[in-house]
Parts: structure tokens; C-alpha cells; sequence
């Protein structure tokens, strides 16, 4: 089933990159999708945090998940550390300082 | 010819070594991409077959984390198809240097376009086949290579799960969203995406996480075109 849904991925992936390479076809996406598909990677990447940000704890959990506090200094640190990468590794050490501070 | 073959040659290794500091850029999300997949269930050979066929990071730790989640196969396929939809615009931007290729020199760029070789090609004035290969290709062996360093280290570090490493998906998609966030219609997006996808998924609806990326979409182009920013 695994091997199964890598290889249909692979092809989906596959099929995104390779759609508009080919000289066949016409191209002219309408501008609406366009204009859409520029704000893809931000909503979703978003839409992706949600189930992890509940966890088990579902939604009245939030306030006092420490998943919360850690995300919300992760877009701090995002908005004054320019390097993604120094980014991700502050704010990874802030959520586990928070986990450590909780016990 | 035997003075083109070496030129090409050049242009090959010229793009290997343009492409280096986006290889050790992506070193943590290879490692990542290797050690989410084991401790979410995934066998070894399983968790580097991701890596060696899809490649895609971001599309492989949704893949994981959707997978650990219990998502539906359809829903799964569904979000990945949306979620590289970026590459549509890629190509569509390469595609003026690219379509010209015969078939079986653009079936391997098309395999190896990813956001990195894009940023890496978009902003050169001449960029050729040779240099997108080593560029690519490059960039490809780097990917499958940390994958399987993070597949060795799950498989050495027990209880890999409590150390609650789903954070870093987290922490990684702020640090990849937040400067994507330049006009108020993106910001309006990611806000809608976000809380639909909380309330969406706590009442365990199917196709949350698309529900919830594709209306953020569309309210992000709508307030755009309201507010009359430009494309």
C-alpha cells in the first residue's frame, strides 16, 4: 500500500513538473488559476500545520499546548532572523527549552 | 566536436557547483525527510524510496505526516498534485528554453525541477541542458544521500517519536511561509488556511487540510483583485 502510494506520488509529482514543458500543448491558464496557484505553496504549507498543531488535544487544547506557544515564536523568529535555516534552529531549541521548562 | 563535448562538460560541472550551497541548505530536511518517514511507520527502504522517486521535500513530510494521520489515499494524492502545483509555474517559465529539447533530454529536467534548481536557473540569462544536468543531478544525489543518513540515524535512536520531531515540520514551514507573506492577500490566505484547517480537523473532516489550502486560495485572490494589487 506504502510502495503503492509512493509511486502514484511519483507520478503525480512527475506529471506537475513535466505538464507544461511539453511543446504540444497550449498553454494559457486561465488568469484566476494563475493568479491561485501563486498563493499554493503559503495555504497549504498552512493548512498542513493545523492536524499537527492539535495533536490529540483537539481544539479547546490549543490554549495550553505548548505546540502553540513554540509556533507563534517560531513566526517571530522568522520575521527578524533573515536565514531560514538559523530560523528553524532557533526556534526548534526555543520549543524544546519550552518542553524542558514544562517538565 | 570534440570541443563542444568539452564544453558541455564544463557547463555540467559549472551547475554542480552553483547548486553546492543548496545542497547543504537542505541537509537538515534531507535528515529530516529520512528520520520522519521510519518513525512514522515507514520501513527503511520505504522511507529512501520517497526521497529516490517523488522528491519533492516538502511534498515528502506531508506525504509522512498525512500517512501518520491516517489520511485517505485520494485525499493524500490530492494534496500533493496541489501542493506541487508550483512546479506548473516553473515549467511554465522555463518552458521557452526547455520545450525546444528533444523528449528524452526534457523527461530528465522536468524529474529534476525542483524549487532549487528553478531559483537556481530563473535568474541566469543562458542556462542549457548540460547545466541543468549537473545542477540537477547534483542536487538529487545530495537529497537521496541525507535521506539515508536520517534513515541510519531513526534506525540507531530508539523512541525517535517522543522527541516530538513533528515540531520541526512545524518550525520549518513558519521559517518557508513567513517571508512568502508580502502583500495582505497572502496574509489573509494563510489565516484563512490556518484556522479552517484547525476547525476542519478537529471535527475529522476528510480532505481538511485541501479544504482548507484551496479556500485560502481563493480568498487570497479575491481580496487581491478587491484591493487591486498587482500579479
Amino acid at each position: 500500500m506504502i510502495w503503492l502510494l509512493i509511486f502514484t506520488l511519483a507520478g503525480i509529482v512527475f506529471f506537475n513538473r513535466y505538464l507544461l514543458l511539453e511543446p504540444r500543448l497550449p498553454i494559457r491558464l486561465p488568469s484566476f488559476v494563475r493568479q491561485a496557484l501563486q498563493y499554493s505553496a503559503p495555504c497549504l504549507l498552512t493548512a498542513i500545520c493545523g492536524p499537527i498543531l492539535l495533536g490529540t488535544s483537539g481544539l479547546s487544547g490549543l490554549a495550553s499546548n505548548p505546540y502553540t506557544y513554540a509556533a507563534l515564536f517560531s513566526i517571530g523568529c522568522a520575521l527578524v532572523i533573515k536565514n531560514m535555516l538559523l530560523s528553524v534552529l532557533v526556534s526548534l531549541a526555543g520549543f524544546y527549552a519550552l518542553l524542558y521548562l514544562l517538565g | 566536436m570534440s570541443d563542444l563535448a568539452a564544453s558541455s562538460r564544463q557547463r555540467f560541472w559549472l551547475g554542480a557547483g552553483h547548486i553546492l550551497p543548496l545542497c547543504l541548505a537542505v541537509l537538515p530536511w534531507g535528515v529530516l525527510a529520512g528520520s520522519m518517514a521510519v518513525s512514522h511507520g515507514f520501513s527503511p527502504l520505504q522511507s529512501i524510496g520517497l526521497s529516490v522517486f517523488v522528491f519533492a521535500g516538502a511534498a515528502q513530510l506531508v506525504t509522512i505526516s498525512m500517512v501518520a494521520a491516517g489520511s485517505g489515499f485520494i485525499a493524500i494524492c490530492l494534496t500533493i498534485l496541489i501542493i506541487t502545483a508550483q512546479h506548473l509555474l516553473y515549467a511554465l517559465i522555463l518552458r521557452e528554453h526547455v520545450s525546444s529539447l528533444p523528449l528524452k533530454k526534457r523527461l530528465p529536467v522536468a524529474f529534476l525541477l525542483t524549487d532549487e534548481l528553478f531559483a537556481l536557473s530563473v535568474g541566469k540569462r543562458s542556462y542549457d541542458f548540460a547545466y541543468l544536468m549537473g545542477a540537477g543531478l547534483c542536487f538529487y544525489l545530495a537529497w537521496v544521500g541525507f535521506t539515508v543518513v536520517g534513515v541510519l540515524l531513526a534506525a540507531s535512536v530508539p523512541n525517535l517519536a517522543d522527541y516530538h520531531l513533528d515540531f520541526s515540520i512545524v518550525a520549518t514551514f513558519i521559517a518557508i511561509i513567513v517571508p512568502m507573506i508580502k502583500r495582505f492577500s497572502s496574509l489573509v490566505g494563510v489565516v484563512i488556511s490556518l484556522l479552517l484547517s484547525l476547525v476542519l480537523s478537529s471535527l475529522d473532516v476528510s480532505g481538511a487540510i485541501v479544504i482548507a489550502g484551496l479556500v485560502g486560495m481563493l480568498c487570497a485572490v479575491s481580496v487581491a483583485r478587491l484591493r487591486g494589487e498587482a500579479a
